[in-house]
């Protein structure tokens, strides 16, 4: 099963779409996902999260995980 | 009671009703916070704003943050309710309140719980200004 990879603020415009799905392989983690994705060199403050809960960037994923990227939050 | 919505929220009612839920006697003290959206960010007038959200992940973060806040202040109950979408100045954009048995903890609690959501909950603010265009709002 993909990996569905989703993409919100400022990287959903940058990527230009916002949610996509990615093929999974033995070993994947966020930052190959972010880099198979053109997203290029990782950015300083970029966070992500896996089925909702924060990790980081080297953690495996597992198939048909949801993987999300996105910047520091701003809410309340 | 935990909600994410990108409908107006009405704080009022949301604590009218969340009262009735309250088991009377046992907690001693409430504390309330509801924020608001403003007119005006870094000297700048702002005209509306759109707040985006990633609604699976928020619900989890604040069933976290409510446990957390029962385990460290015994919150005996617990109200989160959050907006997203479209909103204008003086929109209410965030309701909390907590009943705890003494007031120290119920301030701790709704404090606590306010804090933390800003820090982890995954919403992100982009405001339109009049001088600077749209922008998005760095964390606070």
């Amino acid at each position: 099963m993909p990996i569905q990879v989703k993409v919100f603020a400022e990287y959903r415009e940058r990527f230009g779409f916002d949610q996509r799905e990615v093929g999974h392989s033995e070993g994947i983690d966020p930052q190959t996902v972010w880099r198979l994705m053109g997203g290029g060199a990782l950015p300083q403050n970029l966070l992500c999260s896996i089925n909702w809960d924060y990790v980081s960037l080297d953690t495996v994923l597992n198939e048909g995980d949801e993987l999300a990227f996105f910047p520091p939050v701003s809410g309340g | 009671m935990i909600e994410v919505s990108d409908r107006p929220i009405a704080p009022y009612s949301l604590l009218s009703n969340w009262h009735k839920t309250l088991s009377l006697g046992s907690s001693g003290a409430q504390c309330h916070f509801i924020g608001t959206m403003r007119d005006m960010n870094l000297g700048d007038a702002v005209s509306e704003m759109h707040m985006e959200c990633y609604p699976e992940m928020a619900t989890r973060e604040f069933e976290r943050l409510v446990a957390q806040a029962k385990r460290r202040f015994g919150v005996e109950s617990a109200l989160l309710v959050h907006r997203y979408g479209h909103l204008m100045p003086g929109d209410p954009i965030v309701v909390i309140a907590v009943a705890t048995e003494h007031r120290g903890e119920a301030f701790d609690a709704c404090r606590f719980l306010i804090e933390a959501l800003k820090s982890s909950a995954p919403f992100w603010k982009r405001e339109q200004t009049q001088a600077s265009g749209s922008r998005w709002v760095a964390s606070a």
